[in-house]
């Protein structure tokens, strides 16, 4: 019997410095990271003026006038399977001169090329298929083009750029 | 019958209470979590520049209590992402050795917490108030936005 009981102690011995071995215990905390849509245009700043000057041939409209001096840039995060566009809209319409701007996408998106901006206040697609990217210097070009002679004017308009969900 | 008091009782109720778990069983509690936001306002220069590369918790973000100790420990870290993204990673560090009767060490620069348990710090005796900071690394306007979530596990053992 006391053979038993040693044997049991001995036993019961080694199962506790096992236990003692083996304890471990374990807790947690959780890390919550939120990524938020991200949708940020600038514009360099304004365009030089367009000067309409007189045709170098009698009977021919003037020559149409380029800026290329402005920039614009973007950042855009969007969710999986979807794409941003950047439009622009001309506030009104300038008497006897069509006006068209191209807006360059080498960071992200593609560029739609030279657009007129036919009606005021119209959003019209400059740069579309937009993504997760971030880019600037991208060229905007203005270019004004002389439809009908008109009497000389001085005028300045705005361009609204939007950097907006494309229609899925 | 005295056998059976002064011997094989003590010897049964020791086998129950170690195998119970009764017997030094080391505890480990961690209080708090980190939540953090990347917006807008986390680009470096505005409109058409990147996010910032990094982010991190505040040096208390985490506080670990461990006690019961019954000598030397280890304590491994690791994380289970239930929505991650491959560009992120989620680092760690010890930002304070706490209280207590004890020792502590090891921990205190930041490594990366992976999916398996890997060795963060160790020490003898208990600690109470042990802060924890995480960081954030791949941040960029490259990951979609979403919520992104890590369990962080700290498993605490005898040694």
């Amino acid at each position: 019997m006391k053979t038993l009981t040693k044997i049991l102690l001995v036993v019961a011995l080694i199962a506790g410095l096992t236990g003692v071995a083996a304890a471990t215990n374990t807790t947690q905390s959780t890390v919550t990271i939120t990524f938020s849509e991200i949708a940020q245009i600038a514009a360099s700043g304004n365009p030089g003026t367009l000067t309409i000057a007189a045709p170098a041939t009698p009977g021919s409209l003037p020559a149409d006038q380029s800026d290329a001096s402005t920039t614009m840039a973007w950042t855009s995060n969007v969710a999986a399977g979807q794409t941003r566009k950047i439009t622009g809209s001309l506030a009104s319409l300038f008497d006897g001169i069509d006006l068209y701007a191209t807006v360059t996408a080498a960071g992200g998106g593609t560029s739609e090329g030279a657009l007129k901006f036919t009606a005021a206040a119209t959003d019209y697609n400059f740069v579309t298929g937009i993504g997760n990217c971030n880019t600037s210097g991208e060229t905007i070009t203005f270019r004004a083009s002389v439809t009908a002679m008109v009497a000389p004017y001085t005028s300045a308009k705005v361009v609204t750029w939007t950097l907006t969900e494309d229609a899925l | 019958m005295k056998t059976v008091v002064q011997y094989i009782i003590p010897a049964l109720l020791a086998l129950l209470a170690c195998y119970g778990g009764i017997c030094w069983a080391i505890s480990i509690t961690a209080t708090g979590n980190w939540s953090e936001t990347i917006d807008a306002s986390d680009l470096t220069a505005g409109a058409g520049s990147n996010l910032i590369d990094t982010c991190q918790s505040a040096a208390d973000a985490v506080s670990i209590d461990i006690a019961a100790t019954s000598g030397n420990w280890g304590l491994d870290v690791k994380k289970i992402t239930s929505n991650w993204h491959n560009n992120l990673h989620l680092h760690i560090r010890r930002a304070s050795d706490g209280t207590g009767s004890g020792t502590i060490s090891g921990g205190d620069s930041y490594q990366e917490v992976t999916d398996i348990d890997q060795s963060f710090f160790s020490g003898n005796g208990d600690r109470s108030n042990v802060n924890i900071q995480l960081k954030l690394t791949g941040v960029s306007i490259q990951v979609p936005p979403d919520v992104y979530t890590a369990t962080v596990y700290y498993t605490v053992s005898d040694q």
